[in-house]
C-alpha cells in the first residue's frame, strides 16, 4: 500500500520490532553469511531456511540435542522447554523453572561490557558503554575463551 | 625477515617504471632498500612475472546499511553463489552482494588490497566500518554523505559563510572516520521527501530554495579549503535518465576548475537521440572531460547479468523501481540525511538499452585520454559485480575480443556506436594507473598504489598471459603488507587491512548549533554520532592510517 501512494504522493511505514538485540544479530548474521537468522551452518556453508530452521519447531520435534541459548540482555527471556541438554550464556541473576545442564552469567552489553546495538529499523546503530566493573564476561569472551580451550 | 622478490618486470606508474626488471626487498610490512650486506631470509623467484603494487577499488560498495538489505533481499543470489568454510577460510555466500568475509577473499584472490565504500551515511557510518571491520585482507575507508542533509541545507538556506560550511564538512569527515566526502542527487534526496520527483542543476528544492549547483559548488569548495586530499565525490543529478548528458556537462562546466570526481559516468551520459529515443553521449563527456583537468571520473560500467542496485539515490532508485528483477525493491527516506534504496536488476545483452549502455561505458574508458583521471569501476554492484574486473580489464586491452562481444548484442545498439571503430587497447601500464597509481593518488593514499622505498608492501605478481582475463583474475602471489595471502589464487593467510581516514581540522563552535539539531531533530545524541578510534579499532584487529591532508589544508 506504501509503495501504491508513493505513485503520487509521498508515504512511510516505519518497521518497529526486534528487540533483546534480534535486530543486532539479524543485521551481523546478514553481512557475516548473507543470510538472515534461520541460517544453519551444518552443511559447512550458510543454508537459509526460516521453516527448517526455526528452533521452537526443532525443539517441539525433538530434532536436536543441544540447546546454546545467548540472553544477556533480559534474564527474563530464558529458555524454551525442551527435552535438549541446555547451555545457557544468560545476563547475570536469570531464574529457570528448569535448570539447564550449563549456565555461565554473563554480563549486559551498554552496562558491563561495551557493545554495539541497532535501532529497530536497523538503520542505525548506536556505541552501549561500560557504565560499572561487574567482573562479569561477555558473550564475546566466553565463546572466545571457550574456543581456546578447543 | 627481509624478503627479496627477484627478477619480476615491475611496472609502477608513480614512478614512471614501465616493464623493468628490478628486485623488490621487503621488511615489516614495507618496500625497503636493497640490504647492505645482501643478506635476505627469503627469496622468491619471479623472474618473467608481471608485478604491480596491489590494486585499489576506490568506489565499490562494500559496506553499510543498504549493501544489508541487498544481501537480505537476494536469498536466491545467494544461492548460486556459496562458500563453504575450509581450516582457514570462513563460509560465506553472495554473487551480487557477497557476505563481508567472501568479499575480502575474493578481492584479495583478484590482487585487490583495498576497496572504499562510497555511500556512508553520516548517522550510521557505524555499521559500514563494522561490515568493513568483517572484511578480511583488503584495506578500506569510505566517503562520508552530505548533500540531502538538512543541516547543510539550512546553513545554505539561511546563506551560512562558506568557513561554517567548511567546519560542518571536516567535522563530519572526523567524526565519521571517512577519507572523503561524497555527494549524492545533491539536494535531490532531500527533494523527493518533499514529493519532487526530478532535481536538475539548477532547479530549487521546493522547501529550502537550493540548487544542486549550490550545493556542488559550496561542497567541493569545502574540500579544498579543507585540504582533503579526494576531490568531492559527486553521484550527479538525474542518473539513467535519457538527455542527462547536458546535465553532466553543466556539472563539468559549472566546477569552475574546483577539483571534483564524477562517480559512475556512464549512468550520466545519455542523449535522446535516435527510434529508442536513448543514445550515446560518450563522446561530448569524454571531450568535456579531456578540457576539464579538474575533473576525475570512474566510469560505472555495466555488464550483462543478473545484480543489485543499491544507492542513496531513493528518487531514482524509486523511479527505476518497476524494472526490478526479480520484482521486489526497498525505497526508504532516513530522517534528518538522506534515503536509500535498493532495486534489484539484470541487464541483458538483447535489451536496446542495456546495450547501449555496455557501449557507452567502454566508449568513455577508450575516448578519455589521461588514465590518471579515470577509474575501473562496475560501481558495484549496481553495473555489476566486482568480480566481473578481470573480464573487463580483457575488453579494454583486447580490441578484438571487445568487437567479437560487440557482435552478439542488441543489432539496433550496434549501429548506435562507433566503439567497433575505436582501435585504442589499453596497456598494462595504463591498467596500473588506473587500478593502482592513479587511484591511489585520488583518494589520496600517500603509501599505497605504488612500489617507492617505504610503501606499504601490497604486492601482485601476475604471470603474462595475451588473455587478460585469466591474467587477472589469479595472479600467483599477493602480498599484503608484506605477508603472502594469495597463492596461485588461493588465499593461504588471513590478514586485516587497515581503515584510511583524513582528520581535517575544525573550529569546535560548529558544536554548538550541531547539538542543538541533534537533540531537536535526530533520534540518537551528539556523541554517539561520533565514531571512536577505539571503535575502529575494536578488538585489536583493526586499525587507523591518517593520511596527509593536502597543502593548503590547515594541517
Ligand atoms: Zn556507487
Amino acid at each position: 500500500m506504501i509503495k501504491e501512494i508513493n505513485a503520487t504522493t509521498r508515504s512511510n511505514g516505519l518497521p518497529i520490532g526486534g528487540k533483546e538485540g534480534d535486530t543486532t544479530v539479524n543485521a551481523v548474521a546478514s553481512w557475516q553469511s548473507g543470510y538472515p537468522m534461520r541460517t544453519t551452518f551444518n552443511r559447512r556453508f550458510p543454508d537459509y531456511d526460516p521453516f527448517l530452521n526455526d528452533s521452537k519447531r526443532i525443539l517441539a520435534n525433538d530434532e536436536s540435542d543441544l540447546l546454546i541459548w545467548v540472553s544477556s540482555f533480559n534474564t527474563a527471556v530464558t529458555p524454551p522447554q525442551s527435552s535438549a541438554n541446555t547451555i545457557v550464556l544468560g545476563r547475570s541473576g536469570m531464574q529457570f523453572e528448569t535448570e539447564p545442564e550449563v549456565y555461565i552469567p554473563v554480563g549486559v552489553p551498554g552496562i558491563d561490557h561495551e557493545g554495539r546495538t541497532f535501532r529497530s529499523d536497523s538503520v542505525v546503530s548506536v556505541p552501549l558503554r561500560k557504565l560499572r566493573d561487574s567482573g562479569l564476561p561477555s558473550v564475546f569472551e566466553v565463546l572466545s575463551a571457550v574456543e581456546q580451550a578447543l | 625477515m627481509l624478503l627479496k622478490l627477484t627478477g619480476g618486470r615491475i611496472i609502477d606508474p608513480a614512478h614512471d617504471v614501465n616493464d623493468v626488471v628490478r628486485d623488490i626487498y621487503i621488511r615489516d610490512g614495507r618496500i625497503v632498500e636493497k640490504p647492505t650486506d645482501g643478506r635476505v631470509d627469503e627469496e622468491i623467484d619471479v623472474s618473467g612475472k608481471v608485478i604491480m603494487a596491489g590494486a585499489i577499488d576506490m568506489h565499490t560498495h562494500i559496506g553499510g546499511g543498504k549493501v544489508n538489505i541487498a544481501r537480505t533481499m537476494l536469498p536466491e543470489d545467494h544461492a548460486e553463489a556459496v562458500y563453504e568454510r575450509t581450516e582457514l577460510l570462513r563460509s560465506g555466500t553472495g554473487h551480487a552482494a557477497p557476505s563481508t568475509l567472501t568479499t575480502g577473499y575474493r578481492y584479495a584472490e583478484m590482487g585487490y588490497t583495498a576497496g572504499f565504500e562510497p555511500a556512508v551515511l553520516p548517522i550510521n557510518a557505524r555499521q559500514a566500518h563494522m561490515e568493513m571491520h568483517d572484511t578480511p585482507i583488503i584495506d578500506k575507508g569510505g566517503y562520508v554523505m552530505l548533500g540531502s542533509d538538512d543541516f547543510l541545507l539550512r546553513m545554505m538556506a539561511a546563506n551560512s559563510d562558506q568557513e561554517a560550511i567548511n567546519n560542518y564538512v571536516a567535522w563530519t569527515i572526523n567524526h565519521a572516520q571517512a577519507v572523503g566526502l561524497k555527494v549524492v542527487n545533491p539536494g535531490g534526496i532531500s527533494a523527493f521527501k518533499f514529493n519532487q520527483r526530478k532535481l536538475d542543476l539548477d532547479e530549487k528544492n521546493d522547501f529550502y530554495g537550493v540548487t544542486p549547483r549550490d550545493i556542488l559548488h559550496r561542497l567541493s569548495r569545502a574540500v579544498q579549503e579543507i585540504g582533503v586530499p579526494h576531490p568531492l565525490h559527486v553521484h550527479g543529478c538525474n542518473l539513467g535518465v535519457p538527455g542527462n548528458m547536458q546535465t553532466t556537462l553543466d556539472t563539468i562546466q559549472g566546477a569552475e576548475g574546483v577539483p571534483m570526481h564524477l562517480t559512475h559516468i556512464q549512468f550520466h551520459s545519455y542523449g535522446t537521440e535516435g527510434d529508442f529515443k536513448f543514445s550515446s553521449g560518450a563522446a561530448e563527456i569524454a571531450e568535456a572531460i579531456n578540457k576539464h583537468k579538474n575533473i576525475t571520473v570512474d566510469v560505472g560500467q555495466i555488464l550483462f547479468g543478473q545484480t543489485v542496485t543499491a544507492s542513496g539515490d531513493n528518487m531514482r532508485q524509486f523511479a527505476g523501481a518497476p524494472h526490478a528483477h526479480p520484482n521486489k525493491w526497498v525505497c526508504m527516506d532516513i530522517e534528518c540525511e538522506a534515503g536509500c534504496g535498493v532495486v534489484p536488476f539484470k541487464y541483458k545483452d538483447q535489451s536496446y538499452v542495456n546495450a547501449l549502455q555496455w557501449m557507452i561505458g567502454l566508449e568513455t574508458f577508450l575516448m578519455v585520454d589521461d588514465p590518471w583521471r579515470i577509474f575501473l569501476t562496475t560501481d558495484h554492484p549496481n553495473g555489476a559485480p566486482f568480480t566481473s574486473y578481470p573480464h573487463l580489464i580483457k575488453l579494454l586491452m583486447d580490441k578484438s575480443f571487445r568487437n567479437d562481444m560487440l557482435s552478439t548484442l542488441h543489432p539496433e545498439a550496434q549501429k548506435a556506436t562507433h566503439l567497433a571503430s575505436l582501435d585504442r587497447e589499453y596497456s598494462l601500464y595504463e591498467i596500473a594507473i588506473m587500478t593502482r597509481a592513479g587511484a591511489a593518488k585520488l583518494v589520496g593514499l600517500a603509501d599505497r598504489g605504488h612500489l617507492g622505498i617505504g610503501a606499504a608492501a601490497d604486492i601482485t605478481v601476475y604471470t603474462d598471459n595475451s588473455d587478460r582475463e585469466k591474467m587477472f583474475e589469479k595472479p600467483d602471489y599477493v602480498f599484503k603488507d608484506g605477508e603472502m595471502v594469495v597463492r596461485q589464487g588461493q588465499v593461504i593467510k588471513i590478514t586485516w587491512g587497515t581503515t584510511h581516514v583524513v582528520k581535517p581540522e575544525y573550529d569546535v563552535s560548529i558544536e554548538k548549533p550541531l547539538q542543538q539539531y541533534f537533540d531537536k531533530f535526530h533520534t540518537l545524541k551528539m556523541s554517539n554520532f561520533k565514531i571512536s578510534n577505539d571503535e575502529i579499532v575494536d578488538d585489536g584487529r583493526g586499525s587507523l592510517t591518517i593520511q596527509p591532508l593536502h597543502k593548503g589544508g590547515r594541517l
